[in-house]
């Protein structure tokens, strides 16, 4: 891998990336709803000064889940997808570069452009935050660092979607699919499983966890509130279980997600090497 | 999409598994409290001693934990219908667990007691009554308990 | 509704016994006292310092009498103080009363004895031994102003009425957790005790028990698990405390006729997380408490106890709580009136579910949630304030679902319900007349403060950081010629073999595509690769090109593909049949591929020039003709001077004369030296180009020919359409087939003749000698 042109390939990507109106779309929409649930949250003075700055950022947390995945997913579900698509990637294989600096340096370039969008979509909420005369720069910052990471994440879920698919519209179609999947259907049948099977705190953390997006839901919720009991038994359980270390367990089951996902990605981008 | 097809099918079969495990526990065996954790279901407080925490098993085979032998005991005269089916007490000496028919009671005045009843267990009544001796407190085997925990504890407002 | 009766009655019958003797006999002895002390001399003040008098306080207290005051100066003492005399232990500077981890550190035997102004450390530690800092076993006492550290229990009022807790500063051992730890504060048979502005924190709990009429005020309460616990204590007051970050804040059970009146109670956290809980209580009155980010707000269980008792609640603000209140399903009679919820995460739970609709009264409380209209104005909601939320009751009967608690699709559920009336939930309870606004908070309430300037900072350093990513965009970061490669190839010196391929061959599953293909090829040489579509052309360019595995050797520029495959690309200049570009102008597209071969930007104008593209560098790509296109192809391909030239079919989509054109540049390429490999099935190109061409038919082995076995072998047929005079057209046609001649009438009223190229002129001159006339005839190549 030659730096220079993982690099030279990631800028490309990034300039790319940066044109696609649906991250700006989403950065904003989700700047702009956090700017206003900001500035709702502490407006009213009074009451509001009761909960101090997480309880206003909690509400933030269902913002997140929407935009976050969604935002990675069809970034990165466009990605490959579109290049093969357009027969660009062949040409750009063609030249002296390898396809680890290919697909890495795409990586790097999708993952910028997505770390724009939040830093823009972040830095519009805190504004909202801090006009409202609010905010507390540390747990903003570790809520911002958990979207990061899930960004990263779903990226590489988008990865994966884009890798297997030969048209773009087929990638964004299934990227949404697997969206919805992880923000609507995963929750509701583990909804259902729970109302059926009762699994004691244990398992359900485990299925929990299974959820990246659960994993980003709890290390948001713990890093703002220093604690998990909103979240009942299931949360209870998983202070216990890890203690101190619990915010580095929540960070490292995100990091594995990202790695395990554009590992898989890039195993199957090299597989693709042998079909046509 | 095979690759995805295979995943969600891993996912499955893996949470069908977890809970294939979570269901299999259904031997008579005394339920694991969770000390700092759980909370008695008779007066929804912390269970943090061993030493007076108790349990019971109901029909259902449904767990119920208590952080003192009179709560557990109250609470089943008050819930006619989660019949109990086994009772687990600690040994006030070693700390392990008992079949709660099968113990030895001392009841006594023990401020250290959770709920104030000052009801500890003991598997050999050669225990119980060395104890009893000890804080001036009366020996009851199990229903003789239950009949004086009803009479004293479990009255009508 | 569990039924359960204190048996302080059974504690009295024995335990009190004891307790009434005691009680007669302090009383007794204070007769005495005073009136000893009415005929002999008044209460003495002994003096106890490092440097004495007395430099023991044991020795102080053996001399002392009863009602005298032994003054103890700083300095650091012996505990396991037994203080059988009513005296009053005063200590000047904070001395220090070290228990060395053995034992209680004060015990007070007599009645009406102060303990004011220690510091009071290292108890003993055993588990059952309940070792404190002090322990009074006699009325009256008070300990005062004193600082606890390093002790098990803090202050313990056992069989100890009247007694007056005030003042002190309380932890327990912090090297233990909160199980292990002992209370801060224990009462226990201590009637009309008081416990005021005292602070406590990192020990277990404060427990008041079997004591009547205690009263529990201005004392901060934190860290620790039950904050105050009482049981079985009958007209307890509870005023004014704050309590913060404990596990329980006030629990209160078995006790009736109890206020809990202007607490602050926050971030009570933890399985039984409650700021105010009541088990079997009786006439409870709870007002004007602060209880704010807890687990739960208030747990009633029992409470009211019996039909006639009451539990009211009225002028509390609950803000923040994950749960307001949560009720057990049989609670009844309780009153809610007056109360501010605010934004609560579950403004009420039914503990389990289920529980009856009008069980409780509400009324007057302002939600935070409310939606209704106040049409008249009355500052009273016009509709009822209705808990009816759909989550909710799914997670009040299945307390696991609350891990999904701000996941979307507990939100979606919520919306699915609100919006299909079929499953709408039932309401828990209603409050009737909602108010429309709350009272203004207390002027004194703290109230958590923001950092809007840091926030500031952090929100520029955040968009900030979105234009910097954006900048990274324009950073060109200059194109690196420095690469060892540059030297390798002038290394290379012109190796007489710049192209070899031996024994490839490639299969697509089971269908092969490639099979033996051999040749070499030296510099300024031309290899045409030959045959029809699907014969495996392209396969063989992505071979060279090292981007698909294949069977057998191909080295270019001495470099095999299979194991260098980048720096083997980085010697061919590659033009596919069609190249699709980028959205971008044709400099930047020649800038990109510039950087990814290391090549100078001046090679960019001198190559646009060369290739008659300079005009057009302005343009977008996608503005560009076909023919263009594959100009800037060719110029891309030619950015790193490479020693090959690899064409797949580089003229298919090109008109006639962009195609010539197009040729020329690529013979100008072989003049100079170009190794070039090209795709093609047209006959001219490889006439115009090629010196050898490999013939690929894919299930056959390819073979390698010279341009003259490759024209015999490929001896074209034509197909001459030919126009004859009037009435000659069929007779033609019968002379050429009975002559061994292939011909065919159609539709156009002419003759059809295919002939091998060279026989062409051989068909004509032979009709004209038999007399036909031929007007006319065009000539077309047959495939």
């Amino acid at each position: 891998m030659e730096l220079y042109l993982f690099w030279t390939i990631a800028q490309r990507e990034l300039r790319e990336a940066l044109r696609n109106k649906w991250l700006w779309f989403y950065a904003v929409g989700f700047g702009a709803l956090a700017f206003a649930l900001a500035q709702a949250g502490m407006a009213s003075a009074g009451y509001a000064g009761l909960g101090g700055f997480g309880r206003t950022a909690a509400s933030l947390i269902n913002a997140l889940l929407l935009f976050v995945p969604l935002i990675g997913l069809t970034v990165g579900a466009g990605v490959i997808a579109g290049e093969r698509e357009r027969g660009t990637l062949m040409y750009l294989l063609a030249q002296p570069v390898n396809r680890a600096e290919v697909f890495f340096g795409k990586a790097l370039g999708a993952a910028l452009a997505v770390l724009a969008a939040l830093a823009l979509g972040f830095g519009l909420a805190g504004i909202g935050l801090a006009s409202a005369g609010g905010g507390e720069p540390s747990t903003y910052l570790a809520l911002g660092g958990f979207a990061t990471l899930l960004a990263l994440a779903s990226l590489g879920l988008g990865f994966v979607i884009s890798v297997l698919t030969r048209k773009s519209a087929t990638a964004s179609g299934a990227a949404l699919i697997l969206w919805l999947a992880l923000v609507f259907l995963g929750d509701l049948s583990l909804i259902g499983a729970t109302m059926a099977f009762r699994p004691p705190p244990s398992a359900m953390l485990t299925l929990l966890l299974l959820n990246p997006l659960q994993v980003f839901k709890l290390g948001a919720i713990y890093s703002l509130r220093a604690t998990l009991d909103t979240l009942g038994a299931a949360g209870q359980y998983a202070q216990l279980q890890f203690g101190a270390m619990l915010t580095w367990v929540l960070v490292g089951l995100l990091l594995v997600w990202i790695v395990a996902a554009f590992g898989l990605a890039f195993a199957l981008f090299n597989q693709k090497r042998n079909a046509a | 999409m095979k690759y995805m097809q295979f995943l969600t099918l891993g996912c499955l079969l893996g949470a069908v598994a977890l809970f294939a495990a979570c269901g299999a526990s259904n031997a008579v065996g005394a339920p694991e409290i969770y000390y700092g954790q759980d909370v008695c279901e008779e007066c929804s407080m912390i269970i943090s001693d061993a030493k007076f925490a108790a349990a019971t098993l109901d029909l259902k085979g449904n767990a119920h934990k208590f952080d003192d032998i009179g709560g557990m005991l109250i609470f089943h005269m008050d819930h006619p219908e989660l019949q109990a089916r086994a009772y687990f007490v600690h040994d006030y000496d070693t700390g392990a667990w008992l079949r709660g028919e099968e113990a030895f009671y001392v009841r006594a005045v023990l401020p250290d007691a959770p709920m104030g009843d000052g009801i500890v267990a003991f598997a050999e009544r050669a225990a119980a009554e060395n104890f009893a001796a000890r804080v001036q407190g009366q020996v009851f085997k199990f229903d003789e308990l239950r009949l004086n925990v009803h009479l004293t504890l479990h009255a009508q407002p | 509704m569990s039924k359960r009766r204190g048996w302080f009655g059974n504690f009295n019958r024995r335990g009190g016994l004891t307790f009434l003797k005691l009680a007669t006999l302090g009383a007794l002895v204070a007769i005495l006292a005073q009136l000893g002390g009415a005929d002999a001399l008044a209460a003495t003040r002994l003096v106890v310092s490092p440097q004495g008098p007395y430099t023991a306080i044991q020795d102080a207290l053996r001399d002392a009498r009863d009602g005298d005051t032994i003054e103890v100066r700083g300095g650091a003492y012996r505990g396991n103080l037994v203080i059988e005399k009513s005296v009053t232990l005063e200590g000047v500077d904070q001395p220090i009363l070290d228990g060395e981890n053995h034992g209680t550190v004060v015990t007070i035997n007599a009645p009406d004895t102060t303990l004011r102004g220690f510091l009071i450390q290292n108890s003993g530690v055993e588990p059952d031994q309940n070792h404190a800092g002090v322990t009074a076993n006699a009325p009256r006492a008070r300990v005062e102003k004193n600082i606890f550290r390093q002790v098990l229990f803090g202050i313990f009022f056992a069989q100890a009425p009247e007694s007056i807790a005030r003042e002190n500063d309380i932890t327990s051992r912090v090297e233990y957790d909160s199980g292990r730890k002992g209370d801060g504060i224990r009462l226990w048979a201590s009637p009309r005790a008081q416990v005021e502005n005292n602070h406590v924190h990192n020990a277990r709990d404060m427990v008041i028990w079997y004591s009547e009429g205690v009263r529990i005020v201005n004392n901060f309460i934190e860290t620790g698990r039950y904050g105050v616990h009482l049981m079985y204590c009958d007209g307890a007051t509870i005023e004014n405390n704050r309590l913060l970050n404990n596990s329980v804040g006030i629990y209160t059970m078995y006790s009736k006729n109890v206020d809990i009146q202007n607490n602050d109670v926050r971030g009570q956290r933890g399985p039984s997380g409650y700021a105010l809980g009541f088990k079997d209580a009786d006439n409870v009155a709870v007002q004007r408490n602060l209880l704010v980010d807890n687990r739960g707000g208030i747990f009633l269980d029992g409470t009211p106890f019996t039909p006639q008792g009451y539990a009211r609640f009225t002028e509390n603000v609950l803000a923040f709580n994950d749960i307001a209140v949560t009720v057990m399903p049989a609670v009844k009679g309780v009153e809610f009136s007056d109360n501010v919820f605010w934004e609560n995460t579950e403004q009420m739970a039914v503990h389990g579910g289920g529980g009856k609709f009008d069980a409780n009264l509400w009324q007057n409380n302002f939600w935070s949630d409310y939606a209704g209209l106040d049409a008249n104005a009355d500052g009273i909601g016009d509709t009822p304030y209705r808990a009816e939320k759909f989550f909710e009751n799914m997670t009040d009967r299945e307390p696991l679902l609350r891990a999904l608690l701000y996941s979307p699709a507990a939100q979606a559920l919520e919306f699915a319900a609100t919006s299909f009336p079929l499953v709408k939930p039932l309401p828990k309870f209603q409050d009737a007349a909602p108010r429309l606004a709350p009272p203004p908070l207390p002027a004194n309430v703290e109230l958590a403060r923001g950092k809007p300037g840091e926030m500031f900072l952090v929100a520029a350093f955040l968009l900030g950081a979105a234009i910097a990513i954006g900048a990274l965009t324009l950073q060109r970061g200059g194109t690196r010629m420095t690469k060892s490669t540059d030297s390798k190839l002038a290394n290379e010196i012109a190796p007489t073999v710049v192209v070899s391929a031996r024994a490839v061959g490639k299969a697509y599953g089971k269908t092969r595509v490639l099979e033996q293909v051999n040749f070499e090829l030296g510099a300024g040489q031309a290899l045409a690769l030959w045959g029809p579509n699907g014969a495996g052309k392209t396969t063989l360019v992505k071979a060279l090109l090292g981007l698909i595995p294949f069977e057998g050797e191909l080295v270019i520029a001495n470099l095999p593909v299979k194991r260098d495959a980048k720096h083997a690309r980085g010697r061919v200049g590659y033009v596919p049949q069609e190249v699709m570009f980028y959205d971008w102008t044709v400099r930047a597209t020649m800038e990109f591929y510039a950087r990814l071969k290391r090549v100078e930007s001046q090679r960019i104008d001198a190559l646009l020039e060369q290739l008659g593209l300079q005009t057009h560098a302005r343009k977008n790509v996608s503005a560009l003709s076909g023919g263009l296109k594959q100009r800037l192809a060719l110029a891309l391909a030619l950015l790193a001077d490479p020693p090959i030239l690899l064409l797949d079919e580089p003229t298919a989509n090109l008109d006639t004369q962009a195609r010539a054109e197009y040729l020329k540049l690529i013979a100008a390429q072989k003049r100079a030296g170009k190794t070039i490999l090209f795709a093609s099935h047209r006959l001219e190109e490889v006439e115009a180009l090629a010196d050898r061409v490999l013939w690929l038919d894919s299930e056959k082995a390819a073979r390698l020919l010279t341009l003259h076995e490759w024209r015999a072998e490929n001896a074209p047929v034509v197909e001459l359409t030919l126009w004859l005079g009037e009435g000659q057209r069929e007779r033609a046609n019968e002379f050429l087939n009975a002559n061994g001649w292939n011909a065919h009438l159609n539709g156009r009223s002419a003759v059809i003749l295919r002939a091998p190229a060279r026989e062409k002129l051989r068909a004509l001159q032979t009709l004209q000698a038999h007399g036909f006339q031929v007007d006319d005839f065009e000539i077309e190549r047959a495939l």
